[in-house]
């Protein structure tokens, strides 16, 4: 970052990421200056109060820290201009970002707009993704959030002549929240977004991305949310684009995104009278299996699914919903068999014979 | 895997489903109940037949819960409907110590304040009432016919946000159920998803 390394006076660490929600002004984008033999007794002392939820005497300590950061900050960017008068370099100081943006945290979430790649090419597609960091213990929710709850919507502000496609949702994980069954996120997830990039695009500037994103994250409560993100890439005209940072996540991602059942298995769904059996045949004996609809109120989420023993695959038994009124006649849903083996199942629904 | 093994893996695999309160089917007899009321009277379904019963289960804290009562959306449908005759019971399903639990004095104020008109508001802390209907979410609507028959079971319109521009430009599903009702038509929309909050019953 800087042609010499900061020597004596002070010495920059970076706040906790999303660890102090209540008071959101405290963020991982402000860098925290202060003496060296100091910054790990600072540190210590961050971490204390951050954990000391809502007392004023944690939120006042916290703002005097802040406050000496920021005479620091203002110490150093004295001295840095005298040193380089190198406005790029004190920008990358201030913000802790080489792409103009940074991430924004609200109450139990820290959520940002990322790129697989780190440019855009004319007429290429490039993955973005929404980004989330939950508070621990919250969650936010998948396509079919089951019992209760509502997942995240976008809307794209786009540059002309680009355009979006719709969320890749990764396979969710079941959620207990009051003998209700929800689907959804814990932690981290990446909502993955296709944004293809017009073959016409000119000029050299970069290219920005804006998003405003809402979501629902609960845990006892449901607390609704919203950011407004932004993301600029360079665009790159020729050549192999290179890989962002995030390469990793998404590459994560992927592996969670449903894939289509390979054409040497055999799927089925029977309806008896209470339930679906759901047949998977792979073509071996398949020890655990999850099944998340993808259409509400046809399957009773908070019902244990059933396994069942297949020569060849595996047998789920799924509970029909309640308010399930009509004869289903497709069945389609998200199952995991395994890390990394979720697969989408569309399938007519046949009558039992049994 | 050998014979053993997969056995075992079956066997934890098949838990005993919970025991399920009766189950709740549109076009089925509605489960009768007893409840009391915020002023202490026990409400019971069945001296209401003969007229159109609705059932409401809320939540003041819950950010859809408030979406229709901050806009007046709920206060709106209570006064129209029970204007009509509608018997209206908002239900609070929320246990001790839960998000929305309530003693009747603080509902009433709330009631007051709000210029809400149910009929009445039950208080359901056990969660007795909620679990006979599996009220998921707040809102949550059943709609009961004069015949004690259950003709709605869902969300309150077609909008699942907390986005209050969203109540202008929804369908109202009670408005739309008890109108066709009234009329002697059969029910459009019969079901939907009940979207809020889950409904905070005791863990």
């Amino acid at each position: 970052m800087l042609a010499r390394p900061l020597q004596g006076r002070l010495s920059p660490f970076l706040l906790p990421r999303g660890r102090c929600p209540r008071l959101p002004h405290v963020s991982a984008s402000r860098i925290v200056y202060c003496l060296p033999h100091r910054a790990e007794s600072t540190h210590r002392k961050i971490m204390t109060l951050c954990t000391n939820h809502n007392t004023r005497s944690a939120t006042r300590a916290i703002a005097d820290l802040v406050e000496v950061s920021r005479r620091n900050n203002a110490a150093l960017k004295r001295m840095l201009r005298r040193a380089y008068a190198t406005p790029l370099v004190l920008l990358s100081l201030a913000s802790g970002a080489r792409d103009g943006t940074s991430p924004v945290s609200s109450l139990h979430a820290k959520t940002e707009l990322i790129a697989e790649k780190d440019s855009i090419q004319p007429g290429q597609n490039s993955w973005l993704g929404l980004h989330f960091e939950l508070e621990s213990g919250w969650h936010i929710y998948w396509i079919n959030p089951g019992d209760s709850g509502e997942p995240p919507r976008v809307q794209w502000l786009l540059p002309t002549g680009f355009r979006a496609g719709s969320i890749q949702w990764p396979a969710p994980q079941r959620i207990e929240d009051h003998s209700l069954v929800d689907y959804g996120y814990e932690g981290e997830a990446l909502l993955m977004v296709p944004v293809q990039a017009p073959g016409s695009l000119a000029g050299t500037e970069p290219v920005k991305f804006e998003a405003t994103v809402k979501w629902l994250v609960c845990r006892e409560i449901c607390i609704p949310e919203r950011a407004d993100l932004a993301l600029s890439l360079p665009v790159q005209r020729k050549g192999a684009r290179k890989q962002s940072h995030w390469q990793e996540l998404f590459t994560r991602t992927r592996a969670r995104l449903p894939k289509q059942v390979p054409n040497d298995w055999r799927v089925t769904a029977l309806s008896e009278k209470d339930r679906f059996v759901l047949n998977i045949e792979t073509g071996s004996l398949e020890p655990q299996a999850t099944f998340f609809p993808l259409e509400p109120n046809q399957i009773e989420n908070a019902s244990p699914q059933e396994l069942g023993r297949l020569a060849r695959g595996v047998r789920l038994k799924l509970r029909k919903s309640d308010q399930l009124l009509r004869p289903l006649s497709r069945l389609k849903g998200v199952v995991e068999l395994g890390p990394g083996r979720v697969y989408l199942i569309d399938v007519p629904v046949l009558a039992s014979n049994s | 895997m050998d014979r053993l093994a997969w056995s075992l893996l079956l066997a934890s695999g098949v838990l005993l489903a919970p025991p399920r309160a009766q189950a709740v089917h549109v076009g089925s007899p509605a489960p009768d109940f007893t409840a009391t009321d915020t002023y202490g009277k026990t409400e019971q379904l069945s001296e209401y037949k003969g007229k159109f019963v609705v059932l409401e289960w809320h939540n003041r804290e819950c950010p859809y819960t408030k979406k229709h009562y901050s806009s007046g959306n709920m206060q709106a449908l209570q006064k129209e409907w029970t204007g009509k005759g509608v018997v209206w019971f908002t239900v609070i399903s929320s246990a001790p110590r839960q998000q929305g639990y309530v003693t009747a004095e603080a509902e009433n104020a709330y009631v007051k304040q709000m210029k809400a008109s149910p009929t009445a508001v039950l208080l359901d802390p056990t969660g007795k009432l909620g679990h006979l209907y599996s009220a998921k979410t707040t809102p949550d609507i059943f709609i009961i016919n004069p015949q004690g028959i259950l003709i709605y079971d869902g969300a309150i319109d077609d909008k699942p946000t907390t986005d209050l521009e969203d109540i202008a430009r929804a369908k109202n599903y009670v408005s739309a159920a008890l109108e066709e009702a009234m009329a002697g038509k059969e029910v459009a929309v019969a079901t939907s998803r009940p979207y809020g909050c889950s409904v905070k019953y005791a863990r």
